[in-house]
């Protein structure tokens, strides 16, 4: 066979024929919705060309402190998850009694469905009949029950932890296996060299899964910038606003203010910053190929 | 440099919830202050848990453990100062120089003589020229020397070797023990080497602890382990090919093997004391081939022959008794009658267990 | 030299040990107390729901299980929940599998620019399309109908299920698949017969991908979806918590039933999945 026959042997129609409709999900059924929102963005009820839905959440404040508490959310976002999660992960690779059982039930919060989860959460957060303020005025740590979600200052960060907390499960698991990935042989020889298990974990361990761990990291901050239902859940965007972050503050725009236009125009704004992340990441993934 | 003592080493893994497994038993070496020895045997006789052992990594289930008179067995492996060499270059994410400082910062040597001892083993190796290189970058060579280079820092009492020549090509592997054997001789340290491959012990090391199922079967010279093996697993796995073993019954004056005899006259009578059948040993490349018949040969038919560049190694087959013969260049072919001897001094008899008895 | 360091082997070693488990109870009771806390909730009486002294509940009720205050429609939530997950996860593995397997295996233009499309769109985060499959959803006149919200769940899980199934397919080695084409087997035959039953472990851990994002689903469901009946039950959940006085008790009781299955296939699957999802992050993340 010459090489060209050789080649398209080995790309069948069989092979054309499998691809076809996941290609066609991503460009028609993608495509198309992103298309038409951004038309959306730029257009006005009627159909004609204007910026005037940029500029309304360009200038709107309640838009702006969206976008900057949706970049303050997945920060400490991945930090809980990250710090959490490798803390643990190097936990759970000791040997100690019960691990099993442990590693299987540590998953628990990311089997529980999100919206539970974070009932469970608001609940406990309450400062008349929530565990949390309870233990707190038992022990003696505070005098007044704690606003955790009451204050406009602090509920956000509220809001982050019970996210962050369903998270981190799945998290753990995944770094542990990152862990787990790299060969005996390294920790054997960072131990006959004298480091400590701390100076191990600091100059060897994760310097080896630094692509690893920067990929899901850029990953995560990716996919928690669209969140919408941890704030719509626990505060719907209150107390007085100060946790509407963008996927809450398109979805208001939509839906009680019904303008679809400036809605579009408020995710489309924050894409460039979306976008930048994701070319971050395809620059970290194309470094492996 | 140190000598090192095993002292009725036995070391049990446990795996799983109860499942023991029994992976070294009783087991008593000395290994000479800067001596090179060699752990030598087949996948799971335990010598690499021997030398984990030696290393501290793992902890003897029983037995003693000294470095000169000091038991090691409560120091870490630091403390014991070994260093160890793996089966691929373990290799640290920073440059060359950080890679062979780190044992030493470890332990909170100061600056200044961190980079004087990183420069001195530098040079010794031949790694000044990458200091600032990422390892990730470097050939498989240069990779093992900035091991070697790490290791070498911290002046260590005992280096171990756990199989690194197994996963290089031939070419690498002649390289590095040359290098090793050059390293063993600029450097009087007491040296440990593991390896299931008998011809690189043979090359490299002063004293070899073959070992099989756990326990050492027979510790001694190269020579002397290849002269005179103890017993029929030593004569089998050294050498390539390994010693022949041919079984024969006695009978009057000679061992019986069916189309031959060989004569035991002088030693019949301590034979007999261990019962009638009996196997003897032979390497190849002392059995005596000629085309022609001389006195003392018996006839036997070639059954393969294979040229291995300087010699030929002869499948020769007499009655149903099968052995190997290794001649330089000869001329029999496959299927030719040749007439065969092995010289006296050359043949070991062992009993039917496979125990040397002559 | 290890005179000026001299430790014995015990004393850091058991410290460190007390700090691990300590650790270790500490993590386990902040992943489990919250879980444990809502579920004892469903059957605790209303006065208990509200006072956090209670932990260990002593009366128990199941009247949030039971009719009058178990609204049958509560039923068709989870019904509603149920269709859309299995059928977009059915959707959703049909297409993607497939697709990673000509994806690993094909060479040429076409596809190793739709690997590369592959990865960028399976990063795009699903709200950022929200007004975009609202507005044509509604064109469509698809609003308030299954379709319409399998039609939004398929394409935003297909890519990242793709993108699984070809990282592992990948790693799995072709002359499989080169003895089978000699021995005159068809493509399909070496996907059915052979690689399929070897990437069971990222298939499942795809499977369970896709069923628990759209069990969780929130956002899309509640601006596609609005008639009672209709309801899945993240937005039929978050109906019920309105203002100060919410059936508390009610809500946890749903939650529960509402957590059950996909327990249930958790812990069914939980050997592939925990596989699948070290294999696959080793890879795709």
């Amino acid at each position: 066979m010459s090489e060209e026959k050789f080649e398209k042997a080995r790309t069948p129609f069989f092979f054309y024929a499998s691809v076809l409709p996941a290609v066609l999900v991503f460009t028609v059924l993608l495509l198309f919705p992103l298309a038409y929102e951004i038309y959306a963005a730029f257009v006005t009820r009627e159909g004609t060309f204007t910026i005037e839905n940029i500029l309304t959440v360009i200038k709107d404040p309640l838009y702006t402190w969206s976008l900057i508490r949706m970049i303050i959310y997945i920060v400490i976002d991945i930090s809980i998850k990250f710090g959490l999660g490798l803390i643990t992960a190097a936990a759970f690779k000791q040997e100690f009694f019960g691990r099993g059982v442990v590693t299987a039930l540590a998953l628990a919060p990311w089997a529980v469905p999100l919206i539970p989860a974070l009932f469970a959460w608001y609940m406990l957060y309450n400062p008349d009949f929530g565990v949390i303020n309870y233990a707190l005025q038992s022990l003696g740590l505070v005098k007044a029950p704690v606003m955790f979600l009451n204050d406009p200052n602090t509920a956000l960060y509220w809001i982050i932890w019970a996210h962050a907390w369903r998270y981190t499960p799945m998290w753990t698991t995944m770094l542990l296996s990152g862990l787990y990935a790299i060969p005996e042989e390294y920790y054997e020889s960072a131990k006959i060299d004298g480091a400590t298990p701390f100076r191990t974990f600091i100059k060897i361990t994760i310097p080896m899964l630094k692509r690893f761990l920067l990929m899901n990291a850029v990953l995560s901050l990716i996919w928690t910038s669209g969140e919408f239902a941890s704030v719509w859940v626990m505060t719907r965007g209150g107390p007085g606003n100060s946790t509407q972050i963008v996927g809450t503050y398109a979805y208001w725009y939509l839906l009680f203010i019904g303008n679809s236009n400036v809605a579009a125009a408020a995710l489309v704004v924050a894409l460039p910053i979306i976008i930048v992340l994701m070319l971050i990441f395809m620059r970290l993934v194309g470094g492996r190929r | 440099m140190v000598e090192v003592r095993l002292e009725n080493i036995t070391h049990i893994y446990v795996t799983g919830r109860k499942t023991q497994t029994l992976a070294v038993k009783d087991i008593n070496l000395t290994f000479p202050h800067a001596s090179f020895c060699a752990l030598l045997g087949p996948s799971g006789c335990g010598k690499t848990t021997l030398m984990r052992i030696i290393a501290g990594l793992n902890i003897q289930t029983s037995g003693h453990v000294y470095f000169d008179q000091q038991e090691v067995t409560p120091l870490t492996p630091r403390e014991r100062n070994v260093a160890m060499v793996f089966q691929f270059p373990v290799l640290y994410e920073m440059n060359v120089y950080e890679n062979i400082a780190f044992p030493l910062r470890s332990v909170k040597v100061p600056e200044s003589e961190v980079k004087r001892k990183v420069k001195e083993v530098a040079e010794l190796v031949g790694v000044t020229h990458i200091l600032n290189v990422h390892p990730s970058t470097l050939d498989m060579g240069s990779k093992q020397k900035v091991v070697l280079a790490r290791a070498l820092v911290r002046e260590p009492n005992v280096f171990l070797f756990d199989e690194p020549l197994t996963n290089l090509d031939p070419l690498g592997r002649l390289e590095m023990r040359s290098k090793i054997k050059e390293l063993q001789r600029n450097i009087k340290t007491t040296m440990i080497y593991v390896t299931h491959d008998q011809a690189e012990a043979l090359t490299l090391a002063d004293k070899i602890a073959v070992m099989d199922f756990g326990v050492v079967v027979q510790y001694d010279e190269p020579t002397k382990l290849y002269e005179h093996p103890k017993n029929e697993f030593v004569g089998f796995f050294l050498g390539n090919p390994g010693m022949n073993f041919i079984q024969g019954t006695l009978e009057d004056n000679a061992i019986n093997f069916g189309e031959f005899k060989y004569d035991v006259s002088d030693v019949v009578e301590k034979l007999k004391e261990y019962g009638t059948e009996f196997k003897i040993g032979i390497r190849a490349e002392y059995i005596k081939v000629s085309k022609k018949p001389f006195k003392g040969a018996f006839k036997a038919k070639c059954i393969v022959s294979e040229h291995l560049g300087t010699s030929t190694l002869l499948d020769l087959k007499a009655g149903d008794k099968e052995f190997k013969a290794k001649l330089r260049i000869t001329d029999v072919k496959e299927g030719d009658e040749v007439y065969v001897q092995f010289p006296k001094e050359k043949v070991h008899i062992f009993n039917k267990a496979g125990e040397l008895i002559i | 030299m290890a005179q000026d360091k001299e430790r014995k082997l015990l004393k850091p070693e058991t410290a460190a040990r007390i700090i691990l488990y300590a650790y270790i109870i500490f993590y386990m009771f902040l992943m489990l107390f919250p879980i444990y806390w809502m579920f004892t909730g469903a059957f605790k009486e209303d006065i208990d729901i509200f006072n956090p002294a209670v932990i260990i509940p002593t009366k128990i009720t199941f009247k949030y299980f039971l009719p009058p205050t178990f609204d049958p429609i509560y039923w068709r939530w989870i019904g509603n929940s149920f269709i859309v997950s299995t059928l977009s996860t059915l959707v959703v593995t049909l297409i993607a599998v497939p697709a990673g397997y000509a994806l690993s295996r094909a060479r040429g233009i076409f596809f190793s620019s739709t690997s590369k499309i592959l990865v960028f769109t399976y990063t795009f985060p699903s709200t950022f399309l929200l007004v975009g499959f609202a507005k044509i959803l509604a064109a469509l006149g698809l609003l308030n109908s299954y379709a319409g919200l399998i039609m939004v769940y398929v394409p935003l899980n297909v890519p990242y299920v793709t993108y699984l199934v070809l990282s592992y397919m990948f790693a799995i080695p072709t002359d499989l698949d080169e003895a089978m084409l000699i021995d005159g087997y068809s493509r399909l035959d070496i996907l059915l017969k052979i690689v399929i039953p070897l990437s069971f472990p990222i298939i499942i851990t795809g499977i369970l991908w896709t069923f628990m994002w759209t069990w969780n689903e929130l956002l899309y469901a509640l601006v596609i979806v609005n008639q009672k009946e209709l309801l899945t039950m993240p937005v039929g959940l978050n109906t019920l918590q309105g203002g100060e006085i919410s059936p508390w008790g009610q809500v946890f009781a749903l939650s529960l039933l509402y957590t059950i299955p996909p327990m249930l296939i958790f812990y069914a699957l939980r050997k592939y999945y925990v596989t699948g999802l070290m294999k696959g992050a080793i890879k795709a993340a």
